[in-house]
C-alpha cells in the first residue's frame, strides 16, 4: 500500500520510464555520457518542463500544484534516483520558496507566472567568494536611491545556475555597518537588468554534479526597481535563514534518491557476481553490508517523512528540525555508499563495466548534498546551540493528535503556513518529548501473527534501552558547560547523537502508527529491531546486527529489489524494465492512484 | 511578566557581563553604545545570549532580540521597558 499523497511521485516514476533503457532521457547511460562531457542536462530539463514539473513548485493558491511537502520530497526522490545532475539543476526552482515565504502578493503572482508560463528558473545568489557561510559579512551592496530603486555593486560566486537562471533570489548588503539587519532580500528578473551593468562569471569545473552550471554573477552600478525588495529592508538574513528551514528539509529527497540507486546497483551486482561457487550476496559479510544499507535507507526515509510532515505540523521548530533532517539523512546515506563501494571491489573504480560505472557518479553527486544550504558542520553548530532548549522538560508532551499528524501517513495534514516559521525555536522538541509516550505505546502492544511474542518482547526490551539512551543524552546535554566562544567538539558530538535519536524516534513513530498499512514485512518490526540494535549511530559496523536480523533485512531488501520497488517502508512500484518514457503532462486523477498502487 | 524591575545601569551591567562571557572578551571591553556585531556577535551567539536572558529574567523574548536591539544600550532599554510597561512602548 502507498498513501494517496504519493500519487504524483508514482505517476512521475512511470512517466520517466526505466532508467536502464538508454533511450529514456533520464537513463543512466545518458547521465554517464553527460557526466563524461561536463554537459548541462538540456534535454532532461526541457522534458521535465514538458511533463509540468514547474507547477509542482508553485502553491495551489497561485495556480500550481504544491500543497504537500511529503509529496514534494517523494517527487524529488524519483528524480534523484535517476540523475542527480538533473535533480540539482532543476532544484534551483525551489528558491521560489523565498517568494512564497516573504514576498508581496504581486511578487508571488509574478513568480508563479515566470515559473509556470515560461519555465523560468531562479538561482540563489547568496554566496560570495570571500565569505562562505558567513552571510552577514557579504559585500555585494544594494544602495537605496532617492526614487526607491536600488543600485547593485559586487559579485556572487559560486552560484548554482547563475548563468542559466532567469531570475535571482539575491541577498545584498543595504547597510554598511556590521550587524544582523544589514542585508535585504531581492527577487530580480534578469529582464529587469540593464545588460551593460551585469556579467556572468564562468562555470566552475567540479568533481560531483559535473553537468551543473556552477558559476557566478556580478553587477556594476546595476539599478533594480524598488519592487524587487522582498519584505522589509534589513530583514534579508532572517528570510534567508527561514528559507533554509524549508529547503534543508527537502534536501533529504536528493539523498534518498542516491541511497536507493547506490543500494540497488550494488545489490544487483552482488546477485550476479559469482565467487567461490555462489553469488556474493550469499556471503555473510556482503549480506550484512546490504542489510545495514537497507536499514539506513529506511531510517533516512522515516526521518525524511516525519520532517516533511512536520513542516505542516510544527513549523516553529524548523531552525532545529531542518538541520537534524538534513544532517542525519546525509550521514546515513553517505556512510552506506562508502560501505557499499567495498562490495563492488575493483569494479568500483571502473567507469563502464557491468552497469556499475554509474555508482561512482552517484557517490560523488550524493556527497555534495551535505554542503547544500548550510553544510553538515554549519547545521550541527546551529543545532548544538539549540540543544539546551530542545531538551527542556517544561514543554508539555505532544498531544495524540500531533503525534498522529506526524506519524500516521493516512492523516490529512494542515496546509503549510510559512508565517509560522521562526528564526529560532525556543520550545522543547516534541519528538524528543514523545519518546516515553512511544515506548509506552510499544509496551501496550499485543503479539500478532506477524510480530509474535518473542519478537515483540525483543522490540520492547530494545525500546526500553533506547529510552535509557535518550535519558542519558538529555542528562549529558544538561551538564554545565563552560559558556562562551564556539560550540565545543563534545557539543557537536551531542548534536550528532541528537540527530540519531530523532532518526530512531521517527522509525518508532512510523511503525507504531502504521503497523496495519504496509504489509507483513513492515509489520514484523524486524526492521525496527535492526534500527534499535544499531543504537545511536548513523554509521554501522560489521557484526553489529545479529545474523538473523541481517539475514531477514537482506531478504526484505532483496524481495523489494526483485519486485521492482523503491527501497521503502511502503510498496512503491518503480517503472518496469524497458518501460519507455512518456514525457507529456498528465493531470492527476483518483483512477491513476487506484491503478498505480496495485501496479 | 514575572521579572523584577531594575534600573537601566543594572541591565547594562548584566548584559555587558553576559555578552563578554559569551564572546570571550575581557571584562570592560564592550562599549555599551557600539553594535555587538562589531565585536564578532553572530546569529548563534545572538541566540545563546537571548536564551540566557530568558532563563535569567524568566521572561519570553523575541528570537530576533539581538538583531533588532544590537547594542547593550538598546537591549538594556528594551529590557527595562519590557519589565516596566508603564515607562512607554517597547518599539
Amino acid at each position: 500500500m502507498i498513501p494517496a499523497q504519493y500519487l504524483e511521485a508514482l505517476m512521475m516514476e512511470q512517466a520517466l520510464g526505466d532508467p536502464w533503457l538508454a533511450t529514456n532521457a533520464l537513463s543512466y547511460v545518458q547521465a554517464l555520457a553527460m557526466d563524461e562531457e561536463d554537459a548541462f542536462p538540456e534535454v532532461q530539463v526541457t522534458a521535465l518542463n514538458a511533463i509540468g514539473l514547474p507547477q509542482s513548485y508553485v502553491p495551489t493558491a497561485y495556480g500550481g500544484t504544491f500543497r504537500n511537502c511529503e509529496t514534494f520530497v517523494a517527487m524529488g526522490r524519483v528524480l534523484a534516483r535517476r540523475n542527480m545532475s538533473v535533480a540539482v539543476a532543476y532544484s534551483t526552482m525551489l528558491w521560489s520558496t523565498l517568494g512564497w515565504l516573504g514576498g508581496s502578493e504581486a511578487q508571488k503572482r509574478d513568480i508563479a507566472r515566470w515559473i509556470m508560463d515560461h519555465g523560468s528558473f531562479p538561482c540563489l545568489a547568496y554566496s560570495e567568494a570571500e565569505h562562505g557561510a558567513d552571510l552577514s559579512a557579504n559585500q555585494l551592496t544594494a544602495t537605496l536611491n532617492e526614487d526607491g530603486s536600488y543600485t547593485l555593486n559586487g559579485e556572487k560566486w559560486p552560484i548554482n545556475r547563475a548563468i542559466r537562471s532567469d531570475f535571482l533570489v539575491l541577498l545584498a548588503r543595504t547597510d554598511a555597518a556590521a550587524h544582523m539587519r544589514n542585508h535585504s532580500l531581492f527577487i530580480v528578473h534578469k529582464n529587469q537588468l540593464n545588460s551593460r551593468c551585469y556579467y556572468h562569471l564562468p562555470r566552475v569545473k567540479t568533481h560531483g554534479l559535473k553537468g551543473c552550471d556552477i558559476s557566478g554573477i556580478g553587477f556594476r552600478d546595476c539599478v533594480i526597481p524598488a519592487s524587487c525588495l522582498v519584505g522589509t529592508e534589513g530583514h534579508g538574513l532572517e528570510l534567508a535563514l527561514k528559507g533554509f528551514q524549508v529547503t534543508r528539509t527537502f534536501c533529504t529527497a536528493l539523498s534518498l534518491g542516491v541511497g536507493d540507486t547506490a543500494l540497488r546497483l550494488v545489490a544487483d551486482y552482488a546477485s550476479c557476481r559469482r565467487l567461490y561457487g555462489d553469488s556474493i550476496d550469499r556471503l555473510p559479510h556482503t549480506q550484512d553490508v546490504l542489510a545495514n544499507a537497507y536499514t539506513s535507507q529506511l531510517i533516512a526515509e522515516s526521518v525524511s517523512i516525519v520532517s516533511a510532515r512536520g513542516l505542516h505540523v510544527c513549523p516553529e521548530l524548523y531552525s532545529s528540525w531542518s538541520s537534524i533532517a538534513k544532517v542525519e539523512v546525509c550521514h546515513l546515506v553517505d556512510f552506506s555508499c562508502k560501505q557499499l563501494s567495498g562490495v563492488l571491489g575493483a569494479r568500483f573504480y571502473m567507469r563502464d563495466q557491468q552497469g556499475v560505472g554509474i555508482f561512482q557518479k552517484f557517490i560523488r553527486d550524493g556527497a555534495v548534498v551535505s554542503i547544500f544550504d548550510g553544510s553538515s558542520v554549519v547545521c550541527l553548530d546551529s543545532l548544538a546551540t539549540l540543544l539546551d532548549t530542545l531538551t527542556r522538560d517544561n514543554t508539555p508532551p505532544p498531544t495524540e493528535s500531533c503525534l498522529t499528524l506526524l506519524f500516521d501517513l493516512e492523516a490529512t495534514l494542515p496546509a503549510l503556513d510559512y508565517a509560522r516559521l521562526k528564526l529560532f525555536s525556543r520550545e522543547g522538541d516534541p519528538l524528543m518529548g514523545a519518546v516515553p509516550q512511544l515506548i509506552e505505546r510499544l509496551e501496550q502492544l499485543s503479539p500478532c501473527g506477524d510480530c509474535g511474542e518473542q519478537a515483540l518482547q525483543r522490540l520492547k526490551d530494545a525500546g526500553r534501552r533506547f529510552l535509557d539512551e535518550v535519558v542519558r543524552l538529555k542528562a549529558e546535554i544538561r551538564e554545565p558547560v563552560a559558556r562562551g566562544g564556539r560550540n565545543s567538539a563534545r557539543r557537536f558530538s551531542q548534536a550528532e547523537r541528537y540527530c540519531a535519536v530523532y532518526g530512531v524516534a521517527a522509525c518508532l513513530g512510523i511503525w507504531l502508527f502504521n503497523r496495519e498499512k504496509f504489509g507483513s514485512a513492515f509489520k514484523t518490526g524486524l526492521w525496527l529491531e535492526a534500527v534499535l540494535q544499531r543504537e545511536l549511530s548513523a554509521e554501522f559496523r560489521s557484526g553489529t546486527l545479529e545474523p538473523r536480523l541481517a539475514s531477514a533485512l537482506f531478504e526484505h531488501m532483496d524481495s523489494q529489489r526483485k519486485r521492482g520497488e523503491m527501497f521503502s517502508i511502503m510498496s512503491w512500484p518503480l517503472a518496469k524494465t524497458d518501460r519507455a518514457e512518456q514525457m507529456r503532462r498528465v493531470d492527476v486523477h483518483k483512477e491513476h492512484y487506484d491503478e498505480l498502487r496495485t501496479f | 511578566m514575572n521579572c523584577v524591575p531594575f534600573d537601566l545601569p543594572h541591565y547594562r551591567n548584566k548584559l555587558s557581563a553576559m555578552v563578554e562571557r559569551e564572546m570571550r572578551l575581557e571584562q570592560g571591553t564592550v562599549a555599551s553604545d557600539r553594535n555587538l556585531a562589531e565585536y564578532g556577535l553572530d546569529s548563534i551567539a545572538a541566540l545563546t545570549i537571548a536564551g540566557d536572558l530568558e532563563d535569567e529574567l524568566g521572561i519570553e523574548l523575541p528570537p530576533t532580540l539581538l538583531w533588532d536591539y544590537p547594542s547593550i544600550d538598546d537591549l538594556a532599554s528594551y529590557l527595562l521597558a519590557a519589565a516596566n510597561p508603564n515607562l512607554g512602548d517597547v518599539a
